[in-house]
């Protein structure tokens, strides 16, 4: 551990991540990419469900 | 008029299976088959996951810039949807590569960011693509809505050969490209070389459902727009009378 990083309220703050280790950071990684797209997909049923939704009242 | 068709097409979910597959099989080759790094370890599996984003984050500037240009030549609305998709994906995966790219510097460069050409290039993508829509927003008037944000894709593609060549022109934390088009060759071992080619195509075929998707629903909005519009000229033409 840094220095820097004693159990102090700015270590907490500021050095959370001394403590991940490498597959951490990969999964930390890969996990964005399916939030990223499911929650485009997301988006995208709700603007479909909209056009939908205008269709049936135009 | 006839409606773009509500129900997705059959040919839109093989293509929606094949780009969930692939990628699916690009996160096993990369966390799993992929041997670690002489010296960056397990952390070089993060590198498949950022730079394929990156790679097409650039391929869907292209689109979007290239739509936004046919739509400036001829003016159809189904070239602004399709400059519209492009965007909205490019936002998506420019935010990946910088989100990604934090993830990937923290362990390997002790910092999540550095405001160098490289680095602040990419943001500045991301910041104009974000303001296409900010002022689409505030612009009511289709055919103006669309020139403006078309010249604004415009300028993010023209930003692209720099954003390309800033880690080799200017000081930056990046690391050189392990992948050289310039003509500096490639500097990466063959399993990784073909892993992280793999993983690029598995992100472009993403973008292409996921443009392709977009595009239909845009086409739907559009042709909504247009029956709302002739029914209010109608129903005007009515109380004229």
């Amino acid at each position: 551990m840094r220095d820097a990083c004693r159990p102090t309220r700015e270590a907490a703050r500021w050095c959370v991540f001394d403590s991940w280790n490498q597959w951490t950071w990969v999964t930390v990684a890969w996990l964005q990419l399916p939030l990223a797209f499911g929650a485009y997909l997301a988006y995208l049923a709700w603007r479909g469900r909209r056009a939908g939704r205008e269709e049936d009242e135009s | 008029m006839s409606l773009a068709p509500s129900r997705r097409p059959a040919w839109l979910n093989v293509l929606a299976g094949a780009a969930f597959l692939s990628v699916a099989i690009g996160a096993y080759l990369g966390l799993r088959v992929s041997p670690p790094d002489v010296n960056q370890g397990d952390l070089i599996r993060v590198m498949y996951a950022h730079v394929s984003v990156a790679w097409v984050s650039f391929l869907a500037v292209g689109v979007a810039a290239l739509a936004g240009i046919a739509f400036l030549w001829r003016g159809r609305s189904r070239m602004d949807v399709i400059s519209v998709a492009g965007a909205e994906t490019a936002l998506l995966y420019g935010a990946l590569t910088i989100i990604g790219g934090m993830t990937y510097s923290k362990p390997t460069l002790n910092t999540f960011w550095t405001w160098d050409a490289k680095l602040t290039l990419t943001a500045l993508m991301v910041a104009l693509l974000a303001g296409v829509f900010i002022v689409r927003g505030l612009i009511d008037e289709p055919q103006r809505r669309g020139r403006v944000s078309a010249v604004i894709l415009i300028v993010v593609l023209a930003s692209l050969p720099l954003n390309y060549l800033a880690a080799e022109w200017f000081r930056t934390l990046h690391p050189a490209k392990a992948i050289d088009l310039t003509g500096g060759g490639v500097t990466i071992d063959g399993t990784m070389l073909t892993i992280l080619l793999y993983n690029v195509v598995a992100a472009g075929l993403m973008f292409v459902w996921l443009l392709v998707e977009r595009v239909r629903i845009g086409m739907r909005e559009v042709e909504i727009d247009a029956r709302r519009v002739q029914a209010d000229e109608g129903s005007s033409e009515v109380v004229r009378v």
